[in-house]
């Protein structure tokens, strides 16, 4: 299930990962439990799925968006999270999330370790498994800031500029 | 495939719908043909799956990456394209930016223009229902917010411009 709000007729259980689910509280909102413990102290009005190991929480009544993990961490009070993408190399797979915070974008893969802290709110998309790219500037053709899938930064420019300046840098030449 | 560089030294044909395939040339690039006749007169270096029903072709010895659809549509010149989100009201559908000079066409799998959206901001999608352009400075999310159609219907923080939106539809 990818999106789904809470039905406020009946107290019911929406699985999210293994042991970890999302029980109704009758009235249209739902608190997140670990077996039979409660994980969040909020309760949260509906849910998104951004990867195979994280859902997002949307609080109830705050403009507060929360991450559950696969693990049963929780990530607490985001403006917005979304996924930023897949990586399919043979070396490393997994998904990137954004996490909107104050000043800026906190880069995290779904097993919660920190790449990398994007300031502002821009466009960040992985380009060639290889990348991650911040979009920069809204002129007449995009520029953009590269840095590798650890955070490190690696390049500034426009957008093919920036991306072979980086793969060169990535090559050692 | 998801991605995929041509490999340089050998004849290598990849489907990418149906009867439209990229056939490896001599030099290592990418031709585009459809039941034996070339669709694109560019040639590619690499391509990539956006949805399942839309590739990126990037051109060769040039920066410019063009779309193919899988109904033979292409989308000819963009800067570059990538997936906007995925919308499900009724099963699967996919949006597709297309990066221009002075903003972001968003398209839908058919190849439609829906909406132009100024500058290159993260864009997406609120309750299956809105375009969201977030602004990119400031201390905490700002947004404008479009229908589907590139309408433009509020601007503000971001809860409160979505709020707004919902209102006014």
């Amino acid at each position: 299930m990818r999106f789904a709000y809470l039905s406020d007729d009946m107290a019911h259980l929406v699985r999210l990962f293994d042991d970890i689910y999302l029980e109704g509280t009758g009235k249209g909102t739902a608190i997140p439990y670990r077996g039979e413990k409660v994980i969040s102290p909020y309760e949260y009005h509906y849910f998104w799925r951004l990867s195979p190991k994280s859902c997002a929480l949307k609080r109830y009544g705050q403009g507060m968006v929360d991450i559950v993990f696969r693990s049963g961490h929780m990530f607490f009070g985001a403006y917005c999270v979304h996924e930023i993408g897949g990586i399919w190399r043979e070396d490393e797979s997994g998904y990137l999330i954004a996490i909107m915070l104050r000043y800026g974008t906190l880069v995290m893969d779904d097993s919660m370790n920190v790449r990398c802290f994007i300031p502002g709110y821009p466009r960040i998309a992985i380009i060639e498994d290889m990348f991650l790219v911040a979009y920069l500037h809204h002129k007449t053709v995009p520029r953009v800031r590269v840095y590798d899938l650890a955070g490190e930064f690696l390049a500034e420019g426009e957008l093919w500029d920036a991306i072979d300046k980086a793969r060169s840098k990535i090559r050692g030449y | 495939m998801r991605f995929a560089y041509s490999l340089g030294g050998m004849t290598d044909v990849k489907i990418l719908f149906g009867d439209i395939i990229a056939e490896e040339a001599v030099k290592g690039t990418f031709l585009v043909s459809k039941g034996g006749k070339l669709v694109s007169p560019f040639e590619y270096a690499y391509f990539w799956r956006l949805t399942p029903k839309a590739c990126a072709l990037r051109r060769e010895g040039s920066q410019k990456v063009d779309i193919l659809f899988d109904n033979g549509r292409w989308f000819f010149g963009a800067i570059y394209a990538h997936e906007l989100s995925k919308r499900c009201p009724n099963g699967d559908e996919y949006l597709i930016a297309a990066i221009v000079q002075h903003g972001t066409h968003v398209l839908n799998e058919e190849g439609d223009y829906l909406a132009f959206i100024p500058g290159y901001p993260r864009i997406t999608f609120h309750y299956d229902s809105f375009l969201v352009a977030f602004h990119q400075e400031g201390p905490t999310p700002r947004v404008r917010v479009y229908d589907l159609h590139g309408r433009f219907l509020s601007e503000g923080e971001l809860w409160d411009a979505i709020t707004e939106a919902m209102e006014r539809v």
